[in-house]
């Protein structure tokens, strides 16, 4: 695997909380020795919010699918109304 | 995902007449009681993919406890009355620099749908749904584990490129 994908694989790593503790502390310490990889290692965390963003937008896409498919479902519908005044 | 479809939907079922009942008892709408239920399902989900979840009684139950807090917090953040010299409706610079995170994720996804959506999709699959490589390299025809691993590790140097540009771009503008 190239360099750079070595490097993705071993923040991806430390993201995951799947390093060891020795791999750890080494890449603490190349992150204080390099601005670049530390920039990087950011840049992937940050990714990895807009990925959860992403999971939940399509989870709430299903979750309404679910809810409109049952609501045509009279009783079910009945049922859920009359909670409601 | 751990939760399949028919399961999910039999929780669906089950619970939500529950929180209807709930929300509606306490002068809530069918919209509310359905957005703040469909927030809970995904407490709910994120926790048990993540092995965090430990129910003491039903899955149902948890959901309803879990809606009725939103709703409570639902209540909070749509008071009416406030005064100016309360000092908790200023913003704090903690909670302007969290709005903007907020806004700044937001703004990356939106790019990065319209640029990577293939890549999203992969990545989401593995970090999001938690399926397993065979599982990916199954349903998106990659040939081999190895390939959806590469493949992998490839879409997060694309995208990370892509919001490189978008964070340089929007900063030069």
């Amino acid at each position: 695997m190239r360099q750079q994908l070595s490097e993705i694989k071993m923040i991806d790593q430390y993201i995951l909380c799947a390093l060891s503790a020795e791999d750890k502390i080494l890449m603490d310490a190349r992150m204080i020795l390099s601005p670049v990889l530390k920039r990087n290692f950011f840049q992937q965390v940050k990714l990895h919010q807009v990925v959860v963003q992403h999971g939940r937008e399509q989870l709430r896409a299903r979750l309404n699918h679910m809810h409109t498919r049952l609501m045509r479902n009279p009783g079910f519908s009945r049922e859920i109304q009359s909670h409601f005044k | 995902m751990i939760i399949s479809e028919a399961h999910l939907e039999a929780l669906y079922s089950q619970a939500f007449p529950q929180v209807a009942k709930l929300i509606g008892s306490m002068g809530g709408n069918p919209d509310i009681a359905k957005d703040l239920f469909h927030d809970a399902l995904v407490i709910f989900i994120e926790k048990q993919q993540e092995n965090k979840l430990s129910l003491t009684g039903s899955a149902s139950s948890y959901l309803v406890g879990i809606t009725k807090m939103l709703w409570y917090q639902h209540l909070k953040n749509h008071k009416q009355e406030f005064s100016l010299d309360d000092e908790e409706t200023f913003e704090t610079p903690a909670i302007e620099h969290a709005q903007k995170e907020k806004e700044e994720i937001q703004h990356l996804h939106n790019h990065l749908k319209q640029t990577g959506a293939r890549c999203l999709d992969l990545l989401t699959a593995y970090y999001y749904d938690k399926k397993s490589l065979e599982e990916i390299a199954d349903e998106l025809n990659y040939k081999n584990v190895r390939s959806a691993t590469v493949q992998k590790y490839k879409c997060i140097e694309k995208l990370r490129s892509q919001m490189k540009k978008t964070l340089v771009h929007e900063a030069a503008a």
